[in-house]
């Protein structure tokens, strides 16, 4: 389980997170939404240590941050972070020169079905192509949090589809994921939970399971009760 | 380690195309600078020969001399020799100070990937830091190849009798400039590029301060910087009742402590403060 207790966060004298606390268990998906500029990427990036937080504890399994847990919990920004002038082929053995629980085999058969030629270059990708290769960069490394952020983000529909199908396959079965977006309606159905977002507090987190039972709503409708409140 | 190896072998892969670049041009340029130099060399001779009157060339030698390229090179201070390794030390300069700075490009940049990799920050901050100097030394390299091969390319355009040849030190000698990049002495060696090691590591430090803090990082880097050269340089301004030796070893402690706490904060930084 990802655990944040009461994290803070400052940029200079500016504050994005203050004393944001909530649990993402594994085996579960757990979704951040909120406007822009609410924090949801800061926390993916804190839970990562890509940037230092100013109190409050992360902790994945019980334990904080350390190298190693890079093994365990993967990141997929909105952006692929890999130089322009790298091949599909040269991010492929960069993940398997550094990872020990890559999957060379899953990292082959997800080529294929993103269809990426593994001469193309990074820096010369439509948008769609990043997107799948930042998300095949992730799902080809046996890891047992997957952290995305905003996923679908200026990709066209086939795209999206395509990447929407992979969180109802095996391939992130078992796996704990948080994912920040604001397209919450095609994935709805998928999430296990919920934290809503704004100016850097949590404003409310559920359970998808409970909302649906006991109040009969959707989670578009609890954000549009939170967000146009 | 492993990691390290490899970060290393990434960063060396990503300079391989301009050390081509630099090696052919330090070869190419200093090799028509030899053949230029040659040229003059004989065209000089064959002046003085005509206004002196000499018939031989014997006459010249007795009179004005053998002629070598080292004593070619020394009296023009050759910008043929100069010219293409100042340029190299400016590409690599720019390089050391962008080196951080390209894998920061982007919002989600290249620097996410490197420090998300399952291994310490500090194998991140050596490659970096290994791998620019391994051109360098990779360059003196080629330098000490190309010197010998265009002293006798020189040699070899001029008559037997005209010329006399020196060893490579002799032709190191002939330039201050070259001297300083190739120091005769091992010591002095260790001691220049322990200083430019140390140079780097505080402009390292400098560049992660600007990216962990920003613009007060920034204000932070150059505070730092001016601190660094002014206590450097302490023990140059010391009174003349202190003997050389004296005031290099001073000099040399003082910048192996600046380079040591230098690394210290930097890994300090790279590890706990860093923001991509």
């Amino acid at each position: 389980m990802i655990e944040l207790n009461n994290v803070k966060k400052r940029f200079g004298f500016r504050t994005v997170l203050s004393g944001v606390s909530f649990q993402a268990p594994k085996d579960a998906i757990t979704c951040l939404t909120g406007l822009n500029g609410t924090g949801k990427t800061t926390i993916l990036k804190s839970i990562m240590g890509l940037t230092p937080i100013h109190g409050g504890t992360i902790t994945i399994d019980g334990s904080p941050l350390h190298h190693t847990s890079y093994e365990r919990i993967v990141f997929v920004p909105d952006q692929l972070p890999m130089p322009g002038r790298m091949t599909v082929e040269g991010c492929l053995e960069f993940m398997s020169d550094h990872y020990r629980n890559w999957n060379p085999e899953r990292a082959a058969e997800l080529t294929q079905m993103f269809k990426l030629g593994l001469q193309d270059r990074v820096g010369s990708m439509s948008k769609g192509t990043a997107a799948k290769l930042n998300l095949l960069l992730a799902l080809a490394m046996n890891a047992d949090y997957m952290l995305m952020d905003e996923p679908f983000s200026g990709i066209d529909m086939f795209s999206r589809e395509q990447i929407a199908s992979v969180f109802s396959s095996e391939l992130v079965e078992g796996r704990g994921v948080i994912l920040t977006t604001h397209e919450v309606k095609e994935i709805e159905h998928l999430l296990d939970y919920v934290v809503m977002l704004d100016n850097g507090r949590i404003t409310k987190q559920f359970a998808c399971e409970d909302i649906r039972l006991a109040e009969g709503k959707s989670v578009v409708d609890v954000m549009r009760e939170v967000y146009e409140t | 380690m492993m990691t390290f190896w490899k970060l290393l072998n990434l960063e060396v892969k990503r300079l391989v195309i301009p050390f081509v670049i630099m090696a052919i041009m330090v070869a190419a340029v200093q090799m028509y600078g030899a053949h230029a130099m040659a040229r003059h060399t004989e065209n000089e001779a064959k002046e003085i020969m005509a206004r002196e009157k000499l018939a031989t060339v014997q006459q010249l030698e007795e009179l004005h001399g053998l002629a070598s390229y080292a004593d070619v090179i020394r009296i023009n201070q050759s910008p043929w020799i100069i010219l293409p390794i100042g340029l190299c030390i400016a590409f690599l300069l720019f390089y050391l100070f962008f080196v951080w700075y390209r894998d920061f490009i982007g919002k989600h940049s290249f620097m996410s990937r490197l420090l998300m990799v399952p291994a310490s920050r500090h194998h991140i901050y050596f490659a970096k830091l290994f791998a620019p100097l391994l051109v360098i030394f990779a360059l003196l390299a080629v330098q000490l190849l190309v010197l010998p091969v265009e002293n006798r390319y020189y040699n070899s355009l001029l008559p037997d009798e005209m010329r006399v040849e020196y060893p490579l030190n002799y032709l190191i000698s002939a330039i201050p400039f070259l001297r300083k990049l190739i120091p005769l002495s091992a010591e002095q060696f260790a001691f220049n590029y322990g200083m430019g090691i140390a140079a780097v590591i505080v402009l390292y430090t400098g560049v992660l301060l600007e990216r962990s803090f920003r613009l007060l990082g920034l204000f932070g880097a150059i505070v730092y910087a001016v601190a660094a050269v002014y206590i450097a340089t302490i023990p140059l301004g010391l009174g003349d009742h202190w003997f050389f030796y004296e005031k290099a070893r001073l000099l040399a402690g003082i910048i192996s402590v600046i380079g040591a706490l230098s690394l210290w904060l930097s890994l300090y930084l790279l590890k706990r403060k860093i923001t991509v």
